[in-house]
């Protein structure tokens, strides 16, 4: 579990944007998983089936609304020393965390995954049980209204 | 979005060969992933204890996934490190106890019967659980004169074994006279247990 647990928390954290939240929803999916054991079936891909359990978890709290506006600072605290230089990365930190909460849920789940986990299409199609094409179209797609949110940095 | 620049954020194509326009975007699509890289946090440290917390005395469904079940859910990592240190001490680990005739109706091949040792003073039950067991505290050791050394004798499959001992139904504790020890993924950990077959002498 250890293994997993920093980068399903990190996944949780970009998705609804709280570290407090993040960190109640893993436990939250971790107990679950703990309870519905025998429907999974495949040992060796326990990753994807508890990663699955959490991403239909944050996506739940996202439809319900619940998703707060949250400085990125409070769930990524500032190490940076130049003041000038994180003056910027603060204010791109806001605007990110703003424009990636804008976005459809499949398509932030797609582009964390890519772009902020750094994992391959195939992994990811892998992990979210989905096809090659249809997830290039999401990270495409995500990419395209991120650019279009943050048009100005462009 | 321009395809070239879609190509170049899939890997597909070096940075040179990007256009002026196409290049300029890239560096801003780069400052992004750097910062988010730079500045993922890894899980908090009370994560796991979070969720020992959430399903303390809940217990799995039988019979599922052992590797997966183990002790865990039900072992507060704090409640093994005081047990173990104060309250336990494990007085031998375990040796095999080569039966000839037949087997038992455990539907195991060779099948190799294991003793299981224990000094657990004051516990009024004690039961060993591994992935033999489906991680079912099922298997009951017994101390018959009351001098606090719980035995039991178990037939179990040749192989690695992970297992750990339940006191009172509810107090999970690490062998701490294993042959050795795997994480068990929440913080604490399974003791092992080598079974040879019976033609293979003891452990």
């Amino acid at each position: 579990m250890a293994r997993h647990q920093d980068r399903l928390y990190r996944f949780a954290v970009h998705m609804v944007g709280s570290a407090d939240t993040a960190k109640d929803l893993l436990q939250s999916a971790l107990v679950k998983a703990y309870q519905s054991l025998d429907q999974c079936h495949e040992p060796e891909r326990f990753g994807p089936w508890i990663f699955r359990i959490l991403s239909n978890r944050c996506k739940d709290y996202l439809k319900a609304g619940r998703s707060r506006e949250t400085a990125l600072d409070e769930a990524w605290p500032d190490r940076r020393p130049d003041p000038a230089e994180e003056a910027y990365r603060a204010e791109l930190r806001t605007r990110l965390h703003w424009a990636l909460g804008q976005l459809p849920a499949s398509q932030k789940e797609a582009f964390i995954l890519k772009h902020v986990e750094g994992r391959s299409y195939e992994e990811i199609a892998d992990l979210l049980g989905t096809s090659l094409g249809s997830l290039k179209m999401r990270v495409y797609r995500a990419r395209d209204n991120l650019r279009e949110l943050l048009k100005d940095l462009f | 979005m321009e395809p070239e620049l879609q190509s170049y954020l899939d890997g597909q194509i070096m940075p040179e060969a990007l256009s002026e326009r196409a290049g300029g975007e890239a560096a801003v699509w780069e400052t992004i992933q750097s910062l988010w890289a730079a500045q993922s946090p890894g899980a908090p440290p009370d994560l796991i204890p979070g969720v020992m917390q959430r399903i303390r005395g809940a217990r799995p469904r039988a019979g599922v996934l052992g590797w997966m079940i183990a002790p865990r859910p039900l072992r507060p990592a704090a409640v093994i490190g005081a047990a173990a240190a104060a309250i336990f001490l494990a007085v031998a680990l375990t040796r095999t106890l080569e039966r000839p005739g037949p087997r038992r109706d455990t539907g195991l091949a060779q099948a190799v019967y294991v003793q299981f040792v224990l000094k657990a003073p004051g516990a009024k039950s004690v039961a060993v659980a591994g992935d033999f067991s489906a991680w079912a505290a099922n298997l009951l050791l017994e101390d018959a004169d009351g001098d606090g050394i719980w035995t039991g004798v178990f037939p179990l499959p040749p192989g690695l074994h992970k297992y750990m001992f339940l006191l009172d139904g509810q107090r999970w504790l690490t062998d701490p006279f294993a042959a050795a020890y795997v994480d068990d993924g929440f913080g604490g950990k399974n003791a092992i247990l080598q079974v040879v077959p019976s033609d293979g002498g003891q452990i």
